[in-house]
This record gives C-alpha cells, sequence and structure tokens, in this order.
C-alpha cells in the first residue's frame, strides 16, 4: 500500500506551490477511501489517536478548554522531544488558552467558524495547515508537528513547531578541503536543503518532497534546476524513487541501490557527497540531487566515471596545480589497481623485463622468502585491507594503538622474520598511499576489489592475465549506464566539447559552456569575453582570441 | 568456475624470481682433446648480493657469483648437463655477455651462435667477445666496482673505448654482404695499480705500496683490443691503438683523447678531447676498380696544453686543427693497413658501402671482394677542429 503524500511547509511560497502540485498529481485516485476522515466530536478523535498511539510513551495528549467559560473543549498531541516545547507553550497554548478570551466574548466564539479565526488570528506561527484525515494528522505529529483539535470541527490545525537536537554544521568527514568551504551537511533534511538554497538564490531550483519507507516515513528531496535538468530525467528519477516500496530508508545508501542502473556492477553509477557546494556544482550542470533525511549524505545523478576521481577542490585551486593534482590522481589510480598485480607479473612470468640490477637485487630480498610471490602479496594485502578496516572501526584512541601494531607487524617483524621481501612491503605501501589519493570512497573500493581480481589473473597468466582483466574491465565500464548517460562520457562517446573538464582542469574563464549532458535551456555558463577589462588590453586580446576558437 | 580454471591446471612458465639461477655472463671454449664444447656459465648468487647489510651471509670471502662449467656436443647438451648441477633452473633472460675462447674463435663460431639466436631466453643484446686463452679464465675475473664480474665487462664494453658488438651486431656482419665480423677483445690483468696509487697515506712509499698490494689485487678483466673475423673464423688481431683506429674507421668513436706533441716546443705535448665526429665513407669506380673515399670529421676541446701558446689567435688554433688530423689520419692508416694488407678482412664493410651504391657491379665483384679488398685504393680526408680551449685561452705560466 502507498502512503499518501504528505504536503510539506515551505517557508517560501515556491515550494509549497511545488509540493502541493506534486502531491496533486502522483496520489493515486481512490486513496482517500483507505483514510479515515476526522469527525467533528473530540472525544472520538482523541480515542482515535490514543488508540493508534497506544503504549507510545513519548506521545503528549493534552486536552483542556478555551473561551471564558471554557465552553469549547481542545487538545494539542505532540511527540515529546521532536517540538519547540517553547514555541507549543507560548505561541499555542498560551494564545488560544489565556490571549484568546481576552480578545472578545464567548457569544463571538461559538456564532463565529472559531477555527477558522485561531488560525487566522491566534496563532503567532509562520507553519499552519489544516488536516482533515486522521492519517494526516497521524503522519503530521510523528514528523513533529503539532496537532490542534477542536471539538466540533473535523478539521485539525497541524502547527510546525519543530524542534529537536541537531548536530551542528561540521566540516564534512569524508571530504575535507584545504581551500573551499567548511560546511558539510548534517543529518536533517531541512537545514541541507537550506544549505543549497543558501548557494543557489535562484527560483529555478526546486526541491520537490517525497516520503519513502513504509515505517520510516522518510522525507526525500529531490532538487534539480528547473532550466537546466531536463524534465526526462527529473521524471525518470521520480519513477525511480517511486517504484520503492520497502519499509525502511535509514540512509542514502539504500536509494542508491534501489536506482541504480546496474546494480550487480562494482563501480557506483550514483554520486554521494556530504558537500553542498558540490550539490549545487551539480545541480548547476544540469544533474539531480537526491536528499534523505537522516543522512548527511546526498546522491547525485547521473554519475560518470571521471567524476569520481575530481574533487570539488579542483575547482577552487588554481587550475595549473588543479590539472596536476588530477593527473596525479589518474597515476596513483591506476597505481592502486595494477601495482601488485604488475609485481607479480612481472616477478613470475616475465623477469626478463627488469634490469639486471634490480632483478638480482629482488632475488637477493626473496632469497628465504618461503611463500610465492602471489601469495605473499596477497598475504599482505589483506593484512592491510584488514589493518584499514580495523582502525576505521575502532575508537580513535585505540585506533591508533592498531596501526602502530600493524606499521610494525607489517613493516618491520614481516621483513626480519623472512615472512615477506621488502620489495612487496614497498608495493603495498606505494598501493595503499596510491588507494588513498583516490578521492571517492565508493571508487577507492571498487579498486581494492578490483586489484585482488586482477593479482589473480596475474599470478596464473602473467601480463597477459593483466591485460585480460583490464579489458574486461574496460568493456563492463562501456556498458555502464548512468540515468541513461555512458558511464564513460565523454571519453567514450567522444564530447571533446567537454574534455576541458576531464583529465585535466582549463581555467574557468575557457569553460564557456556547460558539460553536455545539459540538452536544454542556456548552455552558457559565462559571457566569451569574461576577461576583458580596461588596463589588461594585451591579456584580453589573447584571451578573447583564444574564447573565440 | 573462471577462477578454478585459472588455478588447476597448475603453474605454465610461473616461475619465482629466486628460483632462476640468473645467468650473467657464459663462456664457450673448445676442449683441446676432443674437440667438444665446454660451456662455463656465471651465475649471480642473489644472497651475497644484498645491498642491504644486515642480511647474513655477507663477507668480504664471499663471491658474488658461481661457476659452472660442462661439456657436451652442442650447446644445449652442455646446457643439460649443467641443468642436473644447478638447482635452480638456469635463466638466460639476463646474460650479459657471451665471451668465446681463440681456439673456439679460429674453428668458426656460426654454429655455436646458432643457440643464442635461436633461443627465445637469451637476449640479442648481450655482448660478444673474444679472449685469447680460456673463455672461462674472464668469467672467473675479479670485479672491483661492480657487483659482478660480467656488470663489470658490461660497463667496460659500454663505455665505447672498443669496439661494442652485440650478438645482433655480430650476427648482421657475419651474415650481411661486404662485410666482416669483428668483436672486442678481452683480456686478463693486474688493474688497480693506477687507482692504488692514489691512496692517501702521508709516509706511503709508493712503490712499496704497489709492491705489496700487487700479489692482493686479484686479476680483472679489461679491454685489449679487437678480434677479427674472416667470415665466422678469428684471423686476426688488433691492438688497442689500432682498435682507437678502427672505431674511427667504421664512424663508431665520438670519444677518446688525442695526444699531439706541441708545434713550437716538440718535447711538450697537449691533449685534445674528441666530443663529435663523423665518418662518411664514399664508393666510386675508377678504371673498373672500386675506390673509396674515408671522410672523417672530428670535432674536439683542448684538454691539456703543456707548452706555451698563444691559443687566443685563430692561426695557432688552425695549426693545431692541422696537426690534431695529421695524427689521426696516420693512426687510421695504420689500422687500415693493418686490416687491408696484413689481414685482409674487410671488418669496415666497405664491400657493403659499395653494394650499396653500386648493386649491379656488387654482383660481379661479391665472389671475389676477398681477393680485391686488398687492392682497392681509398683515400683518407681528415678534417679536425677544436671548438673550445677550457676555462684557459693561455696556458698556465709562471711570472717572469
Amino acid at each position: 500500500m502507498k502512503k499518501p503524500v504528505k504536503l510539506k511547509f515551505g517557508s517560501k511560497g515556491t515550494k509549497v506551490k511545488n509540493a502541493n502540485s506534486y502531491a496533486q498529481k502522483e496520489e493515486p485516485p481512490g486513496e482517500e477511501k483507505c483514510s479515515l476522515g476526522l469527525s467533528s466530536s473530540l472525544e472520538e478523535n482523541l480515542g482515535h489517536l490514543r488508540e493508534i498511539f497506544a503504549k507510545s510513551t513519548d506521545i503528549i495528549f493534552r486536552d483542556f478548554t478555551i473561551g471564558r467559560w471554557g465552553r469549547l473543549r481542545a487538545a494539542v498531541v505532540y511527540v515529546d522531544g521532536l517540538i519547540n516545547i517553547t514555541d507549543v507553550n507560548e505561541n499555542l497554548l498560551k494564545a488560544v488558552m489565556l490571549e484568546m478570551p481576552m480578545a472578545g466574548n464567548d457569544q463571538d466564539l461559538t456564532k463565529l467558524d472559531v477555527l477558522q479565526k485561531i488560525k487566522d488570528s491566534a496563532f503567532p506561527l509562520s507553519q499552519v495547515k489544516e488536516a482533515t484525515l486522521i492519517e494526516q494528522v497521524v503522519d503530521a505529529i510523528l514528523s513533529g508537528d503539532t496537532a490542534f483539535l477542536l471539538d466540533g470541527y473535523s478539521t485539525a490545525l497541524l502547527v510546525g513547531a519543530r524542534g529537536w537536537e541537531t548536530r551542528s554544521l561540521d566540516e564534512p568527514a569524508t571530504e575535507s578541503v584545504v581551500r573551499g568551504p567548511r560546511e558539510g551537511f548534517v543529518e536533517t533534511l531541512r537545514i541541507n536543503t537550506s544549505l543549497i538554497r543558501r548557494k543557489i538564490k535562484s527560483s529555478d531550483l526546486k526541491i520537490e518532497m517525497m516520503k519513502l519507507g513504509r515505517a520510516t516515513q522518510t522525507d526525500i528531496g529531490i532538487a534539480y534546476m528547473e532550466n537546466l535538468a531536463t524534465q526526462e530525467l527529473v521524471s525518470e528519477v521520480k519513477k525511480r524513487l517511486q517504484q520503492i516500496d520497502t519499509d525502511s530508508i535509514l540512509e542514502s545508501g539504500y536509494l542508491e541501490e534501489f536506482i541504480e542502473d546496474n546494480p550487480y556492477s562494482l563501480f557506483s553509477q550514483v554520486n554521494r557527497t556530504e558537500r553542498p557546494d558540490k550539490v549545487a556544482a551539480g545541480l548547476l550542470e544540469g544533474r539531480i540531487a537526491i536528499l534523505v533525511d537522516g543522512t548527511p549524505f546526498a546522491l547525485i545523478v547521473p554519475a560518470l566515471f571521471i567524476e569520481f576521481l575530481q574533487a570539488s577542490e579542483d575547482y577552487y585551486e588554481r587550475y595549473m596545480i588543479s590539472s596536476f593534482v588530477r593527473l596525479l590522481r589518474y597515476a596513483a589510480f591506476m597505481v592502486s589497481l595494477l601495482l601488485p598485480s604488475l609485481y607479480i607479473a612481472i616477478t613470475t612470468f616475465h623477469q626478463e623485463m627488469l634490469p639486471t640490477d634490480l632483478l638480482l637485487s629482488i632475488a637477493a630480498q626473496r632469497e628465504g622468502v618461503p611463500f610465492p610471490a602471489f601469495v605473499e602479496a596477497l598475504l599482505m594485502e589483506i593484512s592491510f585491507e584488514a589493518l584499514r578496516e580495523a582502525g576505521i572501526r575502532l575508537p580513535r584512541p585505540i585506533g591508533q594503538a592498531v596501526s602502530i601494531v600493524g606499521a610494525l607487524v607489517i613493516g618491520e617483524a614481516s621483513v626480519s622474520a623472512g615472512i615477506v621481501s621488502p620489495a612487496m612491503v614497498i608495493i603495498v605501501a606505494v598501493t595503499g598511499i596510491s588507494s588513498f589519493i583516490v578521492p571517492n570512497y565508493a571508487m577507492a573500493i571498487s579498486m581494492r576489489l578490483l586489484r585482488f581480481a586482477l593479482m589473480i589473473l596475474a599470478a596464473s597468466l602473467g601480463l597477459f592475465g593483466i591485460m585480460a582483466g583490464l579489458i574486461a574491465i574496460v568493456i563492463h565500464l562501456a556498458t555502464l549506464r548512468s540515468f541513461g548517460m555512458p558511464y564513460l562520457s565523454p571519453i567514450v562517446p567522444t564530447h571533446p566539447a567537454a574534455w576541458k573538464d576531464t583529465v585535466i582542469r582549463t581555467p574557468w574563464w575557457t569553460m564557456l559552456t556547460r558539460p553536455p549532458l545539459i540538452k536544454k535551456g542556456n548552455l552558457h555558463r559565462q559571457r566569451p569575453y569574461t576577461r576583458r577589462w580596461p588596463g589588461q588590453e594585451q591579456g584580453g586580446e589573447a584571451n578573447g582570441r583564444k574564447n573565440k576558437n | 568456475m573462471i577462477v578454478l580454471l585459472l588455478l588447476t591446471p597448475g603453474c605454465w612458465s610461473r616461475k619465482e624470481i629466486n628460483d632462476l639461477a640468473v645467468i650473467l655472463a657464459v663462456g664457450l671454449d673448445q676442449e683441446p682433446q676432443s674437440n667438444q664444447l665446454r660451456l662455463t656459465l656465471q651465475i649471480a648468487k642473489p644472497k651475497s648480493l644484498t645491498a642491504g647489510t644486515k642480511q647474513a651471509g655477507f663477507g668480504p670471502g664471499q663471491k658474488p657469483t658461481w661457476i659452472i662449467s660442462g661439456t657436451g656436443d652442442t650447446i644445449f647438451e652442455a646446457t643439460r648437463n649443467l641443468a642436473t648441477e644447478s638447482s635452480r633452473d638456469l635463466y638466460w633472460g639476463h646474460t650479459i655477455l657471451l665471451v668465446m675462447g681463440d681456439r673456439l674463435a679460429r674453428d668458426g663460431v656460426n654454429q655455436v651462435l646458432d643457440f643464442f639466436a635461436r633461443a627465445q631466453q637469451p637476449r640479442e643484446i648481450m655482448w660478444i667477445m673474444v679472449t685469447r686463452g680460456k673463455a672461462e679464465d674472464i668469467l672467473r675475473s675479479h670485479a672491483e666496482l661492480e657487483s659482478t664480474p660480467a656488470q663489470r665487462i658490461g660497463f667496460l664494453i659500454r663505455s665505447k673505448t672498443g669496439l661494442t658488438v652485440n650478438l645482433k651486431d655480430f650476427v648482421t656482419m657475419m651474415t650481411k654482404t661486404g662485410i666482416n665480423p669483428a668483436a672486442p677483445e678481452v683480456g686478463l690483468a693486474t688493474v688497480g695499480l693506477s687507482e692504488l696509487k692514489k691512496l692517501p697515506g702521508p709516509d706511503n712509499d709508493e712503490k712499496g705500496d704497489q709492491g705489496n698490494r700487487k700479489n692482493e689485487m686479484p686479476p680483472q678483466a679489461k679491454l685489449t683490443g679487437t678480434a677479427l673475423f674472416r667470415e665466422a673464423k678469428l684471423v686476426g688481431w688488433l691492438d688497442r691503438k689500432e682498435t682507437r683506429g678502427l672505431l674511427w674507421l667504421k664512424g663508431e668513436a665520438t670519444k677518446g683523447i688525442i695526444t699531439i706533441p706541441c708545434p713550437n716546443h716538440p718535447k711538450e705535448k697537449l691533449s685534445v678531447d674528441i666530443m663529435r665526429g663523423s665518418t662518411e665513407i664514399t664508393p666510386s669506380i675508377a678504371r673498373g676498380k672500386p675506390v673509396f673515399t674515408i671522410k672523417i670529421k672530428m670535432e674536439g676541446d683542448l684538454k691539456e696544453v703543456h707548452c706555451p701558446l698563444p691559443l687566443g689567435e685563430p692561426a695557432t688554433i688552425h695549426h693545431l686543427e692541422k696537426e690534431f688530423a695529421r695524427d689521426m689520419e696516420e693512426r687510421v692508416r695504420g689500422t687500415f693497413y693493418k686490416i687491408q694488407k696484413q689481414y685482409a678482412v674487410d671488418v669496415i664493410g666497405l664491400g657493403n658501402h659499395f653494394y650499396r651504391r653500386y648493386p649491379q657491379e656488387w654482383k660481379i665483384l661479391a665472389p671475389r671482394w676477398e681477393k680485391v679488398f686488398p687492392e682497392v685504393g681509398v683515400e683518407f680526408q681528415v678534417q679536425t677542429s677544436i671548438i673550445h680551449s677550457g676555462f684557459l685561452t693561455e696556458p698556465l705560466e709562471p711570472w717572469k
């Protein structure tokens, strides 16, 4: 059964409007029948709610009377801990219980549409809306709204006075930068959307909302630029998300697996980030961001292979440095993928490829090592992986102890004990460092797994095996798609226009157009003569010429 | 399934690096009595080659190589015999040297080179050389600066003081029309004396020191000249000075030193370092006979001047250049005379030059080239120029 899509309040009109239209459009017909309407009796309504929330000690029911003679009975229902208690006390209860009666007399109250009056003039709160279905009320209460029920009315007022403990904005732990914004997403969706909104102050930025997860009722935000993202992409993302019918979405990783094009691939086809600036950059290239309540990790689709080797800092640092770092990253990527297997292949199959001195030196180091090179490499790589995993999970003080022990065992003791050769230690260390250079954790994990596969191929077939493995990987990558985009683009299929931002990053003022991912809207990022200003005739001219090309 | 397929068939050509007996040098001799081949292999002992000081077993007494020797009718047969003596698989992929004894070389080397050119593992770039005496003695020689004798000789050859001939070059020279092969000659000598002289020691009596140490120094290999082949058979030798002339003739020497007497003080000397050079051989036909013009161009720097000379003046330099050219021509002529008249082996490849210029005429000439070569006319044109005179323009002279 599908849950009705909940209407969300937004602090801005556009958002609310969007959410409304979205809900109207997507809500399947006949949904109303499943849900019970509110009755006009307060007793009955509260009874229903008490029944629904039985044994839930954190649900607070507070019934009271309003009006000078206590003629009108009312109640508020909320979840303790999810509301801002000051707001509820001061602006809700105080308003209706103390201030309302002062404003007029009971006669007036009974004659008037009291609920409307309360909504219009009593609550000094910005987020108030009406609900007629019990289901809506329950959802709202569970999301942190306060439900205000009045006897004699089959409409409840849902007051948005949410407030709970949140983590403060922190530097993203997985994507820290030397230069660049240091704020990262937090676990609260609303704060995250506000962070994006602060980056893109354009009414074209749309953030649509939906709820997923039968039990968790997780809020999902779909953010995109209406003038840049293609309609097909937006509807494809929505379609894939709507097809998810699971009881829990606790992290964006759940969604990632549900919406990926090829779920059996080792390579992640959805980019994830903790950085609002990265999301904003993605949106401005016509991509779609999926924000999930309860996790700081946002998803960006479509994702291309080359993006997993790019960091947001590439765009903030000067382009020469960025290009160098990117080249370094590509080199490190290949090293972390291939180095152990190349070592195995060359030392066990193709000794003639080594210079004589190196051959003798390696042979000397391997004297007395009881294992074949493959076993030796496997041993070291596995212990390195174990060490890495142990270091991540353990509390920080113990983690340090683990790395010290690991460094001693791997680096020092195993060599002097004659179990592994010093050359292998160097190989594993270089591979480890290289794998840390790959900026995206998902890609780094794919590399780690593929490394083992290539090591097996190298140990059995030598360089031939490595080549076969690489060819298989490239073929696989070429068949992958991320939301319809070929995974290897813009390299294959070839879009030379987009090569300005691939292996190297050209200066910003040369990147006149957005990547050809966007097929609609204004393709031009900037005017072609950005760098023309008086006093820079020479440079301006040169740049102008360059830009014309 | 795929993993099983990869792992179950056992191992193919997989060899751990420390299961290999890395052959660094090969010596080939002919047994005096049986005329069998004697194959001597210099095998690296990785244990004693470690750079790290921690490794046990590295001592001054430990020799870095292991030398084994066996006989057979063919090289491969000898190899199989040796394989029974070696605990590890013989690995030819890193063989640096192929040394042949003169007895074998005089008998003809084409049969023995067949194995090395045919087999997969040995490289085409192994250096070929000939020694007077037994090849296995060269393999037993000592290496002072390098870790193994084979590497030492390899570096010696690469320093281009003699001919540099590898297997491919040799086989090419042997099979190509109009050229006879030549290979460097290697010999043993108690080298290292001149270095010992430089040892610091305030009260060292130099002669006494030499005398003491002479016995301690084991013989080391040294490039001593060139071995000349007719087709595949060794016919004669050139000494070091003549080798240099040969290098100039072949256009291979781009470096070297020439010492000539000073023009005004014949007793004093000056040295020119050759920096660049080129040799051009132009065949022509004069009165139905092949004639060759050998044009040698050399550029050099003055490295040492013992006599007072006004080096700032162009005329002086010009004069020196002439002297320099004259000396070179003399040496080149001397070498050429030996090659042409004494041994009659065309190791420069004049015939090949002729063939390339006059392919039709060569067809007639080729069968009797051996007889024609000693009679061909050769004109030498040596051009030299001195480019720099170093930091000093005038020689160092005390104030008068």
